[in-house]
């Protein structure tokens, strides 16, 4: 029946016409709830069909379907095909969203992650599931339900590390393998609770230290906060702190770094196949998330300890939203006077200097608020200041600096699949130093500030197909520096660099795509440009260098223009349940440039944005993994290896003239850099030994016409092997052992060869020559650090620990650096700068 | 009370450790490069070049560290030009009293070389113990004519405390502004207080075509000529070389009453030789720069080889002028 052929008598009417025609003309037998009809006309455009196909075209538009029964056509509503849930993922004890909580499904062998704001949407045919979610760190649930239409389901996880609500962890499924299964590679999850394990010096927890025993990630020099990623320089790393740029990690010239783990909430690291919403940095992103503030109950939180105490209080603010402040503050340099002043008997003592300026402090806040089911409001801000004089280490040099940052965000949901966050930010970073000397006596002021606003949004078309979308305008200020003569006596004269405006657009699309249970892939594309704006000078060299002539735009005129579109491209193959294969490819740009004014890298060093002069770098990244899990992933084992091409890489020329340089892109060059290497990591993630092993074989190479005299180099970056080791044991209920080790091949350095030239009244402007750029290595770097946490007993509701560590436990004398310096009566002598031998520390931290 | 010493006793255990200098083994470093310097100007007579392995050993002994240079008396230095001629250069031997000053070079000269041309190409080569080093330049155009000296008095502020009235010689000459040009001047005087100090050379007394080849070390400034007028009047001359401390004060011209004339000569050079100069002059001046200065480097080179130093080709111009009195 429904394959006959039919002539109709009209082309328009409703539905309820041309069935009433068929049913005359043809006796064809009809069934349908006339509620369910729409009343609007239709029009087709033949007059002869077949009844299926014109059945069909009626009612399919208008979510009916038909079926034949007894040669009777019935009519009804089509049931849903696709249905939706969405929710967040939270953690129960105090309601912060879980980045990147999995959420699974038994049945479909499929699931979702949560995003940077713990929400979820899932797409999938009605049905009976179990949904099983999950959360490194928290016990997993499982929800048996029937889903039929759209819902909402928000999950509140417990966390396992809360030993208050013992619970029995049963046996882990495979669907939590999250490491396995994501399409991500070269990517770390760090969690917070890990880091407050790893003993760092002087007991002062430290994330961006931490991450440096991941595979891949190096540290820069110690005592220092500089690290390099997969062979990129200290500039490549995007560090962000709730979205907002942080220029400047460090406090007390990177001993410490500026953010303080009690207001911290999730550490994510990228050091390749970097997602297409980020973008502005070579090698990696840091992406560090605040705390929400705790929703259920107030708390205060804090500790003491040798060199710098914390306080932090979170809480709720009526039923729909909370708050999170914490403070830190240090005092190293009182710390040293006194022990000079008090301590001079014992040999050494007096060594740091009685005339310490060392203090830092940061400021956390947040806040958010949650308007309706739909809309949800952030705010949130930082703020950190330092102030450093220690004549060991600096001389005459006294520095200050610090970093603020806004950040307000809008999250808001259009419906159960599409999701979308307005970021706006505001990041400033100035630093000053005045060199305390009669020759010299001047003050240097700069200061860099960056507003952006950002949209992103997530839509979860279905299980198999994901899409990120967004924009990203963001405003560049810079004032690389101003000077000031201290006095009448300084041989400086006052001096103001051009400032610098640019603007910077972005603008991204990727599409992850599962296509079976073994094989996903997600390819993107980001497209972004930048442009320097007036008002402000370009100017023209010639050949040689020379200024050849100077144009000058008025305010807002475009200067230069530059853009890119950088491909990223990850796919994942699923050996079995417990092994996979990766593979990724990610092109990133960069344009703002940090041009290091010393070997070590210090908080005077000044980001500069491309120009007619500077052109942007990008880098090329290719990378290929094998993640294996075992024994019910309790283990894991990673291979990573990667190839790297970096494009335009700057480097200050041979005997560079930076010092007050008005025209410092005269001194620098660009050229091609490369870096490969090989990295492997070794984690026990559960039970009561918990930690990592990993290791790095890596080669950085620079090619750059003016460098090394036109010579291949490894910049100082270049460490052949790195390993490291985090482990941390409960002991018992109340005591924790922790220790790290980490071996890092020496750093590469310049050394002079012999004197090039006397001078005339030698040595005092004799000129020496050198040996090829970091030709020399530093002796190998390696340190242990231990320590011990005592808990306090439980009592109701104060929750107290003493935290004891050994910094460098065999106290090994790291080089930092080699000095050279000329005897008087004749010769001259070769030190090595060390900055401490064994440290210890003991601090107290408190909850309650 | 218990407490507060546990805490001092900690202080103490990390100011007992913390950052420190450790001795380190030098001799590792000891690679000394062979330095080359040449000097071909457009001016008869034999050309100079200088030979010796720069070091970081240093005479014993004296109150000041003085680099112990080992000069090379062995090489075959070779200099030709893109018209045939060649020439091999023969050690020239020096008054030895020459060497008091630590400086301990080897100087060859030419022996029957043609005068350099402007446009002729010039290769300097040098064999020593296997290796070949070689350095090519091309003379520039005819160096413009020095039209006038004169001397300007100016008070020189050395240190915040220590101010010193010195002359500084100026000069006057039509730069040429189709080209591209880039000068260095020297001057040459012998101070009658500077006899009989140890460490002053007297390498400025040398023959008309070897004292500016070793003036770098003395009396010396550069320029480019891209903010230069077709009329240049009263370029000042300031030394590259003053250190920026009550020493300066040999470094110029005094006011006081000198018997001796000044030699002076501007030399028309190349790009590569200005950015050589510009380099050696700041390198002189910021020796003591460390956590604030990138990765050192040597003085760049045209020398190819392995050695470093440099091969200058030059046009030049001279006057000789009286000393300036009050």
């Amino acid at each position: 029946m429904l394959s006959s052929i039919i002539q109709l008598k009209r082309t328009s009417g409703t539905i309820t016409e041309f069935l009433s025609d068929l049913q005359k003309d043809y006796s064809f037998s009809f069934a349908y709830d006339e509620r369910i009809i729409p009343s609007h006309r239709f029009k087709v455009r033949k007059q002869r069909w077949q009844l299926a196909d014109l059945l069909q075209r009626l009612l399919q538009k208008n979510q009916l379907k038909f079926e034949l029964v007894n040669q009777q056509v019935v009519i009804k509503k089509q049931e849903n095909t696709r249905v939706t849930v969405h929710g967040t993922v939270t953690n129960k004890a105090d309601g912060e969203y879980l980045i990147g909580a999995t959420v699974y499904i038994k049945e479909l062998q499929t699931g979702t992650v949560a995003n940077n704001y713990g929400f979820y949407s899932l797409t999938i045919p009605p049905g009976q599931y179990t949904l099983v979610y999950s959360y490194i760190g928290h016990h997993t649930q499982e929800k048996a339900l029937q889903i039929e239409q759209d819902q909402t389901l928000d999950i509140a996880l417990i966390s396992s590390i809360d030993k208050l609500n013992e619970v029995v962890v049963k046996a882990k499924t495979e669907e939590e393998i999250e490491s396995i299964r994501a399409v991500q590679m070269s990517a770390h999850q760090v969690e917070i609770a890990q880091v407050k394990t790893t003993p760092m010096l002087a007991g002062e927890a430290d994330a961006l230290k931490s991450i440096q025993f991941l595979p891949g990630i190096q540290n820069g020099s110690e005592g220092t906060a500089n690290f390099s990623v997969r062979g990129g320089g200290y500039d490549q790393n995007l560090i962000l702190l709730d979205g907002a740029p942080v220029y400047n990690v460090s406090h007390a010239l990177g001993y410490f770094s500026v953010f303080n783990v009690d207001a911290l909430k999730n550490i994510q690291v990228y050091k390749g196949g970097i997602p297409a919403r980020y973008g502005g940095r070579l090698s990696s992103v840091v992406d560090i998330r605040m705390k929400e503030g705790n929703n259920q109950k107030f708390s205060l939180s804090g500790g003491v300890g040798l060199v710098g105490s914390r306080l932090m209080a979170e809480g709720p603010m009526g039923k729909n939203a909370s708050y999170m402040v914490a403070g830190r503050y240090g005092y190293l340099g009182q710390v040293g006077n006194i022990a000079a002043r008090r301590l001079s008997f014992i040999p050494g003592a007096t060594k740091f200097g009685v005339n310490n300026e060392i203090d830092f402090y940061d400021l956390n806040a947040k806040v958010n608020v949650r308007l309706n089911p739909h809309n949800k409001i952030y705010f949130s801000a930082f703020a950190g200041n330092d102030h450093f004089f220690n004549d060991l280490t600096l001389e005459d040099n006294s520095l200050d600096w610090g970093n603020q940052t806004g950040t307000f965000r809008w999250n808001h949901i259009y419906n159960a699949r599409l999701f979308s966050n307005l970021t706006l930010i505001y990041g400033n970073f100035d630093y000053s130093y005045s060199i305390r000397n009669d020759i010299q006596d001047f003050k240097w002021l700069a200061n860099q500030q960056q507003q952006s606003l950002k949209l992103d949004f997530d839509y979860f078309a279905s299980p198999r197909h994901t899409f990120n979308f967004g924009l990203a305008l963001h405003h560049h200020h810079f004032s690389p520096g101003t000077v000031t003569p201290l006095s009448d006596s300084s041989s400086v004269r006052a001096l103001a660099l051009d400032t610098r405006k640019a603007v910077e657009t972005a603008l991204y699309v990727s599409h992850e795509y599962k296509v079976s249970p073994q094989f996903s892939f997600n390819y993107g594309v980001r497209f972004s440009t930048f442009h320097n704006i007036g008002a402000g000078t370009q100017y023209i060299y010639d050949e040689a260098g020379q200024l050849d002539k100077e144009q000058h735009f008025a305010s807002n005129a475009l200067m230069n223009t530059y853009f890119g579109l950088a491909p990223r491209f990850s796919a994942r193959y699923l050996i079995n349940a417990h092994s996979s294969l990766k593979a990724s490819y990610n092109r990133t740009y960069q344009y703002l440039h940090w041009v290091s004014n010393s070997t070590i890298g210090l908080p005077t060093d000044v980001w500069l944005p491309a120009d007619n002069n500077i052109k942007p770098r990008f880098a090329d990244q290719v990378a290929l993994g094998y993640f294996k899990e075992l024994k019910d992933a309790t283990y894991g084992l990673s291979v990573e290896a990667y190839y790297k091409w970096i494009n335009q890489v700057i480097d200050y020329k041979d005997n560079a003239n930076i010092f007050l340089n008005k025209n410092i892109e005269t001194q620098i060059r660009t050229g091609q850099g490369k870096a490969y290497g090989l990295e492997l990591m070794f984690e026990k993630k559960k039970g009561r030994l918990k930690g990592w092993l990993s290791y790095t074989l890596s080669r950085v190479e620079r090619t750059i016409a003016g460098v090394n005299n036109n010579q291949v180099y490894a910049p100082r970056h270049d460490r052949r092997h790195n390993l490291s080791l985090v482990l941390s044991y409960d002991l018992s209920k109340r005591w924790q052992f922790s220790a790290n080790y980490s071996y890092i091949t020496g750093a590469g350095i310049t050394m002079p060869r012999g004197v090039y030239e006397p001078g005339w009244f030698p040595p005092w402007n004799s000129v020496s020559h050198y040996s090829a750029r970091n030709a020399f290595k530093l002796p190998d770097f390696h340190q242990l650090d231990i320590g011990f946490k005592l808990k306090s007993k439980r009592k109701k509701r104060w929750q107290g620990e003493w935290v004891f560590g050994i910094t460098n436990a065999y106290s090994r004398k790291n080089a930092i650096t080699y000095q050279i310096s000329n005897n008087i009566g004749g010769g001259q002598s070769v030190s090595k700068l060390y900055l401490f031998g064994l440290v210890p520390s003991i601090n107290y931290n408190f909850k309650f | 009370m218990k407490k507060y010493k546990i805490w001092v006793l900690l202080i103490g255990i990390i100011c007992f450790h913390s950052s420190c200098e450790q001795p380190v083994d030098i001799s590792l470093l000891h690679n000394p490069a062979i330095i080359i310097k040449g000097l071909v100007i457009d001016q008869p007579g034999s050309y100079y070049v200088e030979l010796y392995r720069g070091s970081n050993q240093y005479f014993p002994g004296t109150p000041y560290a003085i680099p112990r240079f080992e000069p090379i008396n062995d090489a075959l230095v070779i200099l030709t030009d893109n018209k045939g001629n060649v020439d091999t250069l023969k050690l020239w031997e020096r008054d030895p009293e020459i060497r008091r000053s630590g400086q301990a070079s080897a100087f060859y000269r030419t022996q029957h070389f043609p005068q350099a041309q402007a446009g002729v190409t010039y290769q300097l080569t040098v064999k020593h113990e296997g290796n070949t080093y070689t350095a090519t330049a091309t003379m520039p155009p005819p160096c413009p004519a020095i039209d006038r000296v004169t001397f300007d008095l100016q008070q020189l502020k050395l240190s915040p405390t220590y101010t010193y009235s010195c002359y500084v010689p100026a000069i006057s000459f039509k730069e040429p502004q189709d080209q591209k040009n880039y000068y260095s001047f020297y001057y040459s005087f012998l101070d009658e207080r500077d006899k009989g100090i140890y460490w002053v050379e007297d390498d400025l007394e040398g023959p008309e075509n070897f004292w500016p080849l070793v003036g770098t070390r003395r009396h010396y400034t550069v320029v480019s000529d891209h903010l230069l007028k077709p009329q240049v009047n009263n370029l000042e001359i300031l030394n590259k070389n003053a250190p920026p401390n009550f020493l300066g004060e040999f470094f110029h011209l005094h006011d006081h009453d000198t018997l001796n004339d000044i030699k002076i000569q501007m030399h028309s050079i190349t790009q590569e030789a200005y950015e050589y100069f510009n380099v050696l002059g700041d390198l002189r001046q910021n020796n003591a720069k460390k956590l604030f200065s990138t990765a050192p480097a040597s003085p760049p080179t045209n020398i190819q080889g392995g050695a470093l130093g440099f091969f200058i080709v030059a046009s030049v111009s001279k006057k000789t002028v009286p000393y300036p009195t009050k």
